[in-house]
């Protein structure tokens, strides 16, 4: 990187199904009204505002135009990011490398998604080579899940009921943040007794359909150090494109089940898990990092990355779940947010993976905060377009 | 707006688009589709370079980035008949339909097979409608036939394939 970055100001809105009583102009101004006052700042020190979401999921096009007040952008310099799934984590390294260049003092990144509008159906299912399309009803994220479900019985790396034990500790963590859509009490058994969708995929399994926005501030290491009692410092990011495109109409992503590559998204996170390990001298993981924010659509997702992110031997996330290492009080906790499943408004998605592992790191998770000291996380997202963005942040420069 | 405006007071704006439009098949596709509308033939590519056999064809090798030329030696003839690779069926009513994006009530799915036509190799798939809708009659590794729609209905698209039968056992 050219100038070292730090996270200065992070926030979030509370994840719902609906939100009927704002417009997605209110919504976006939430969230940066909450990080510009988390980060101390007033708008006018803002020189750049990075937007993404998943545009036409709202059935509206131009979200950077028709937000511009709610983002406070006007007349400012900045981009809007479109990546799918990953546009949360896309944002905030493009918001990053804007810090990085030197040309800015303080960059605005703002993810958000606004489901309850939703015209997800329509939009979604044509977004990819469609004169392929014949196989009704399986689509898209589903199939995707599906895939990885396969793949990880296939390897032996979980059985169901331990995928049914982390699903437990995902509805835990989600219980205790704050800011999480879903509120699960569940026990294992009914994760297990939930409806099949794609065995063996479960309803219980699978991410909701969530309204939220997030928003982060960056700024280059001497506005950082000026500004902020408690920068979280970039220490590094990896982008990837992961994933061939057989172009077999619908269920394309859940081909990973049956392509030799694997699951599509699990290639992009090791890969860049290796790629970030590499530069940044990690040899062991599990032990090295500190904490994980995971872009896991599904309960089955979280487990297969535990593979691809190196914490354990291939085939072997069963050890990993039987010793609860990724719980709260484990050595390397995973997604103490609540995670993916507990709430996903795609374009905050990615986004909130990183304002998550920033409040654990500054010690301000309250309930959900990891028992351990966190000095180095990792937090990622992927997404449909096959892109794999992930980030190092760090306590210390 | 004061906080505590009653739910049904909160207005929202309706809106609806219908959408229609046309994609061109592409030199490659055009050739496939061609040869399923008349003849009832699925054609594959080979990059020489990494020996994948592509299904759909691909004008270029997204691993290894170089263009498939269009010569008869790369084009390979896949079979009507092939293997069941792994299959999947939705039985939640929680997806939509890919031809409208609804999902009228009621509405069920032919279970969805991953096929491996003969003639291709691990890098040949082709996903496709089952036509056995009981899944517990489903196995990897079975063998399944293409069963076409006649000429007359034929347009030069996947679904001039009507749906994959199971072959039966003739031992």
């Amino acid at each position: 990187m050219g100038e070292r970055v730090a996270v200065i100001g992070v926030g979030q809105t509370p994840g719902k199904r609906s939100r009927k009583d704002v417009s997605e102009v209110e919504l976006v101004n939430e969230a940066v009204r909450a990080a510009l006052e988390d980060a101390e700042l007033k708008i006018k020190d803002i020189d750049a505002v990075i937007q993404g979401n998943m545009e036409f999921f709202e059935g509206t096009f131009y979200t950077d135009q028709w937000l511009v007040e709610g983002l406070g952008a006007y007349g400012k310099s900045g981009m809007k990011v479109n990546s799918a799934g990953d546009t949360g984590a896309t944002i905030f390294t493009s918001g990053v490398a804007h810090a990085a260049s030197g040309l800015f003092k303080a960059v605005l990144i703002v993810g958000f998604e606004k489901q309850d509008e939703g015209a997800y159906g329509g939009i979604g299912m044509r977004s990819e080579d469609s004169f392929f399309d014949i196989a009704g009803g399986s689509g898209r994220a589903i199939g995707a899940m599906w895939g990885t479900a396969v793949s990880v019985l296939n390897r032996k790396s979980a059985t169901e009921e331990l995928i049914a034990k982390v699903r437990v500790k995902e509805a835990e963590c989600g219980l205790r943040n704050p800011y999480s859509h879903l509120k699960l009490k569940i026990n294992e058994k009914d994760v297990l007794n939930s409806d099949i969708v794609m065995w063996p995929l479960r309803f219980l399994h699978i991410c909701p359909t969530s309204v939220s926005s997030c928003a982060v501030i960056v700024a280059p290491e001497k506005v950082a150090k000026n500004l902020s009692p408690k920068p979280v410092w970039v220490k590094d990011y990896y982008c990837i494109h992961s994933g061939l495109q057989p172009r077999i109409g619908e269920p394309w992503l859940a081909a990973g089940a049956v392509f030799p590559t694997g699951p599509q998204f699990r290639w992009g996170v090791e890969q860049a898990a290796i790629a970030l390990y590499k530069r940044n001298g990690i040899t062991n993981p599990r032990k090295q990092l500190d904490l994980i924010e995971s872009y896991s659509p599904s309960t089955w997702h979280e487990v297969d990355y535990y593979e691809a992110m190196k914490l354990c031997k291939p085939g072997e996330s069963w050890k990993l779940i039987e010793e609860e290492a990724t719980w709260p009080n484990g050595d390397i906790p995973v997604d103490l947010s609540g995670g993916v499943v507990s709430t996903n408004a795609i374009g905050a998605t990615g986004l909130h993976r990183v304002a998550e592992a920033v409040i654990q790191i500054r010690g301000e998770g309250g309930e959900r905060q990891a028992q351990k000291d966190v000095n180095l996380a990792l937090a990622f997202a992927q997404g449909a377009d096959q892109f794999c963005t992930a980030a190092l942040l760090s306590k210390n420069l | 707006m004061s906080a505590n405006t009653n739910r049904e007071d909160l207005i929202s704006v309706p809106h609806r688009i219908t959408l229609t439009w046309r994609e061109p098949a592409g030199r490659f596709v055009n050739r496939l589709f061609l040869a399923m509308r008349d003849r009832e033939e699925l054609w594959a590519i080979k990059c020489n370079s990494c020996k994948r056999i592509l299904f759909p064809p691909e004008i270029i090798c997204g691993m290894c980035k170089i263009k498939l030329e269009d010569k008869e030696e790369n084009w390979i003839k896949l079979g009507n008949e092939g293997t069941l690779i792994n299959f999947y069926k939705v039985t939640g009513s929680r997806e939509v339909d890919p031809s409208t994006g609804w999902h009228p009530k009621g509405q069920t799915f032919n279970p969805i097979g991953f096929i491996r036509p003969d003639g291709g190799n691990e890098w040949t798939i082709l996903a496709h409608i089952l036509e056995e809708e009981d899944t517990s009659k489903l196995d990897a590794g079975m063998r399944v036939r293409a069963v076409w729609k006649p000429r007359e209905e034929r347009r030069g698209l996947m679904s001039d394939i009507k749906f994959w039968r199971i072959v039966e056992d003739k031992k």
